[in-house]
């Protein structure tokens, strides 16, 4: 029976082994690793295709005794998804005696896997998928206590592996777990998008594959090889191009030729069909909007025009607000969207239901449980979100983070942040009673605080002012002791210049009296000399001129004293 | 059968067709070979009509005869069947799958060899053609292994022990180090009972003392070796003609070729990882020795490895297969390989020579998962005498030659030419066997 081969925006799975190329080398040297750790990882951008490279790719290299793949994401919480996932396989049985680990006594995962591993006997592959949800959408509690059952998971007895996928913008998360599991980054594979070897691979694989119903022109598959890369390029100087483009362009290219949407007939890709495509432009983004604007058309009546702009609020709450899917139960999607402005709860139910068909959503495992069929998709809606709505996810997100931890170690919003969420409370409908409670309470909390906080400024304000009082006081009154120790200094510096001037003017008298008493007695010696006494007259000769000299400089200091009495 | 036309269906397969006949509540015992005009069958799968899903094969038959079987060398599997199972269910106990479960889990651990991981995938295994591909794979590989312990063991013996075998043994011997394609069962089942009759003529000590119990059978009835070569005619048959054996069959004669070896369930195989050395100062000499144990339901923490200090050093790289102690285990290598340990990885990945390309200078080895019918090369080692391992081989001799016998050249760059130049020793150390047992070697 003939098969289409491309897998538009689906993953590949076990069951697409043969119609899987291009990826032989990340198979092989997978493969090798899942023999040399017990944990891998497998990281790259988004749409590199690391989900199929481990469902289908890995998956094909074991037979099924050798492989019991178990697929982890995260939903709303890793620990419970993996919980249900292990439940599911048949972990939740009763067991009839204690189970031991080496001597420990089984319990919680540990039991659930010794369980699963009974019931089949088969190593059990835990992939986790998507992982970087964990750090997008998840809290602290929630990834430690998931590295807790990480490690508790490599010391059992049973043979398990695991596997985890990750876009690779969030490796640097992994620091934390890495720590606590040393041998996470031991073992890794980066998947790299395409180049044109592989996409030659794929294209060449193909055409190859006996039961395929779409074949390439035997000698134009370089060329066509060539043009398909080269469009989906684009003007970008880059080897590589994005696997999902790749898929949704080759489904468009069979739609062009064939115009056969059930995609049963043959189809033969030439040069030619390939050039009549023309321009490529954003693949994903126009088909996303093509679709759109499809459905908007479709719902629409001619009493009431369904508008794009509806169509892609519908889509919205599908992405996060990194731009990676996010799944969403119908009924949570019913309540985000309810009182939306034209959005009724029949148009959200058909719209779900078109998107499903035109393959921009799948549902997922759980009932009634909805996402988007790739992430480009979702980056792609993401890209669309006007300021407003970006604000109004990061609220949303804010709210919700806050209010999921437990009401004993929650901490209440911050003023900050109240009033980031005050201006948008209006559109925040659907918000539910507990997070209602707690933004009051937060509001409330800091509303007291502030009052708190300005009670005890007012405190501290009046003692301020006291103590300003107070030194306000001291400095006059130290002022006026300044002064009045500044006139008592000047009166004792005056009292102190009039007596130095009273004491110069005694030594003056004193000396004027000196000087006076010198001449009388230089008078009397030199009387006495002339009256001829010649042997003392030298003697007599040498007093008088030493009265003389001491005249001269008692002189001399009177000028200085009178100088002196004179300054002021 | 059914009289719904839908339900009795050829389903045509792109290599073949799929039969898919409901039976009431029952296996069948035989399978009916029908072909259309593209091929015959490669999967036929039985399907119970009132559940319309695929029957397994349980087991039963071969948990029950086994575990009675190794009781004698597990005390947990003794415990099981003296002190778990009610004396009211003792007649059938198997039919209940609480019990059964536990069995199989018991069975599996108590093979801490290749032979754990082996009934791991046959008790796993849901699809006919693959028990029956795993039937063959057990059998060739447990002949394997005992036929790669007698002549690991023979090889230790001195010279003049050797000289001893007689050509026409030496002869059927050669075929293991000169063949072109991995031999068959049958060949194996022989080889055994030539090496079994060899360690009797020498006296030598058996590398499996239980093998005394098969001595009789091996020199008179050989029921033992009949049972290997019905295993083998299986193959030939389904070569022949692609019909396979029933599961009941398979099962049958597979428990048979197991519990006659029950003492398998005694030994241990055990990777010697890495050997290192410690010495500080005065203190005196130990050696650390890093190894894994094979087998499944092992703690896997700190990826298997376990550490310990030996009064002695051991042949690194190598597999043993240890009955009690295990530095008095006996070294399988170059016949037996540990791949992860030759390139320096954790965790186990046992290979087992398959055949050896005189010409082309190229050793083969198989691993675990290859099964028989399946295309899947791509998991083989082959180890080739290239001009780049030639290389390597010169470079050792002149470090050899050299003073300081640096080997950095060879570590550098990760290692890469060094875990090349490890391949490089399995080749050679192949050499070694040959020429002690042949006085030939490759030049």
């Amino acid at each position: 029976m003939k098969k289409y081969p491309f897998k538009f925006l689906e993953s590949y799975n076990n069951k697409d082994t043969d119609i899987f190329f291009g990826r032989d080398q990340e198979i092989k040297a997978l493969y090798e690793m899942v023999f040399q750790s017990s944990i891998l990882l497998v990281y790259g951008a988004s749409g590199t295709g690391k989900t199929s490279l481990i469902q289908c790719g890995l998956a094909g290299k074991f037979k099924s005794y050798d492989w019991l793949a178990l697929t982890v994401r995260r939903g709303n919480n890793i620990n419970t998804s993996l919980e249900r996932v292990l439940n599911d396989a048949g972990g939740n049985q009763a067991g009839e005696e204690e189970e031991t680990n080496g001597g420990k006594i089984l319990t919680g995962i540990s039991k659930q896997i010794r369980n699963v591993y009974l019931n089949n006997f088969k190593p059990i592959y835990l992939i986790f998928d998507q992982f970087e949800e964990l750090y997008i959408l998840g809290n602290r509690d929630e990834q430690d206590k998931f590295i807790l059952a990480i490690k508790e998971l490599l010391t059992l007895e049973q043979p398990v592996k695991l596997i985890i996928s990750i876009r690779e913008e969030y490796l640097g998360y992994l620091y934390d777990f890495e720590r606590a599991v040393p041998q996470l980054l031991r073992k890794k594979l980066r998947v790299e998008p395409m180049n044109i070897d592989k996409v030659t691979d794929v294209l060449v694989g193909i055409n190859n594959h006996k039961n395929s119903n779409v074949h390439i022109k035997d000698d134009e598959i370089a060329a066509i090889t060539e043009g398909i890369f080269n469009r989906l390029k684009g003007a970008k100087k880059s080897l590589t191009i994005q696997l999902p483009y790749l898929q949704v362009f080759l489904d468009k290219l069979y739609i062009e030729i064939t115009n056969d949407e059930s995609r049963e007939q043959d189809a033969l890709i030439t040069n030619d069909t390939l050039v009549g495509m023309g321009d490529i432009g954003d693949v994903l983004r126009d088909f996303l909007e093509s679709q759109v604007k499809s459905i908007s058309e479709n719902k629409s009546t001619a009493g009431k025009i369904v508008s794009t702009d509806t169509i892609w609020k519908i889509l919205s709450p599908f992405s996060t607000l990194e731009g990676t899917k996010q799944p969403i139960l119908l009924k949570d999607l019913l309540e985000q969207l309810n009182g939306k402005e034209n959005i009724t709860e029949t148009l959200v139910k058909q719209c779900v239901e078109e998107f499903s068909q035109r393959r921009i959503l799948n549902s997922t495992d759980t009932a009634e449980q909805y996402e988007l069929t790739h992430d480009t998709l979702a980056k792609t809606i993401a890209e669309r979100r006007t300021d407003e709505d970006i604000a109004l996810l990061e609220i949303r997100r804010l709210i919700k983070n806050q209010v999921a931890t437990n009401e004993n170690a929650r901490e209440y919003f911050t003023e900050k942040q109240l009033n980031f969420i005050e201006p948008q409370k209006a559109r925040l409908e659907n918000l539910s009673k507990e997070e209602e409670e707690w933004i009051e309470k937060s509001r409330r909390k800091v509303a007291s605080e502030k009052i708190q906080k300005e009670k005890l400024q007012r405190k501290q304000l009046n003692r301020a002012r006291i103590v300003a009082g107070v030194i306000l006081l001291l400095a006059i009154v130290a002022f006026f002791a300044a002064i009045d120790s500044y006139n008592k200094t000047k009166l004792a510096k005056s009292q102190t210049d009039l007596a130095q001037k009273r004491l110069l003017k005694t030594y003056l008298l004193e000396i004027e009296r000196y000087k006076k008493d010198i001449e009388i007695k230089t008078i009397n010696l030199s009387s006495f000399k002339s009256f001829g006494a010649s042997d003392i007259a030298d003697r007599v000769t040498f007093t008088i001129d030493s009265l003389n000299n001491i005249t001269k400089k008692l002189a001399k200091s009177s000028d200085s004293l009178k100088g002196l009495i004179k300054e002021p | 059968m059914s009289e719904d036309p839908i339900d009795n269906n050829i389903i045509n397969h792109d290599e073949g067709n799929e039969v898919v006949m409901h039976v009431e509540n029952q296996q069948a015992k035989s399978i009916l070979n029908i072909e259309k005009n593209e091929g015959g069958i490669h999967n036929t799968n039985i399907y119970n009509t009132i559940e319309r899903k695929e029957i397994k094969p349980a087991n039963k038959y071969l948990c029950r005869n086994l575990i009675e079987a190794i009781q004698e060398y597990s005390p947990k599997v003794k415990n099981f069947l003296e002190m778990t199972i009610d004396d009211s269910e003792r007649a059938n106990w198997e039919t209940q799958d609480s019990y059964l479960n536990k069995a199989k889990d018991l069975l599996i651990s108590s093979y801490a060899s290749v032979l754990g991981d082996f009934l791991r995938k046959i008790i796993g295994s849901d699809k006919q053609r693959d028990y029956f591909g795993l039937s063959q794979a057990i059998t060739k590989r447990t002949l394997q292994l005992l036929c790669f312990s007698f002549v690991s063991s023979l090889w230790d013996q001195p010279k003049e022990k050797v000289q001893q075998i007689t050509p026409e043994q030496l002869k059927q011997l050669k075929k293991l180090f000169y063949t072109g394609v991995e031999p068959n069962i049958s060949y194996y089942a022989d080889l055994f009972r030539t090496l079994v009759t060899i360690f009797g003529q020498l006296q030598l000590e058996y590398p499996f003392e239980e093998i005394k119990t098969m001595e009789d059978d091996l020199n008179g009835e050989n029921a033992f070796i009949g049972i290997c070569k019905s295993i083998d005619a299986f193959r030939i048959k389904f070569g022949e003609n692609e019909t396979m054996p029933s599961i009941d069959e398979i099962e049958k004669t597979l428990t048979s070729f197991l519990v006659t070896l029950n003492f398998l369930a005694a030994y241990k195989m055990v990777s010697v990882k890495d050997i290192g050395y410690e010495s500080v100062r005065k203190n005196s000499i130990q050696f650390v020795h890093t190894y894994s144990l094979l087998g499944v339901n092992k703690t896997m923490e700190g990826d298997g490895q376990k550490y310990s200090y030996q009064d002695t050093g051991k042949n690194t790289d190598a597999v043993l297969l240890i009955r009690d102690k295990y530095p008095d285990g006996l070294n399988l290598f170059p016949f037996i390989i540990d791949i992860n340990a030759l390139r320096d990885q954790r965790l186990v990945k046992i290979c087992f020579y398959a055949w050896n390309d005189e010409n082309d200078k190229t050793l083969v080895y198989y691993d675990l998962n290859k099964i028989p019918f399946e295309d899947n090369d791509e998991s083989d080692v082959t180890i080739e005498k290239n001009k780049e391992l030639e290389e390597i081989e010169n470079d050792l001799i002149a470090i050899y030659k050299s003073s300081d016998r640096d080997i950095t050249g060879l570590k550098a760059n990760d290692g890469e030419k060094y875990k090349k130049m490890k391949l490089f020793e399995v080749y050679n150390t192949f050499q070694d066997a040959k020429e002690t047992f042949f006085g030939i070697a490759d030049s």
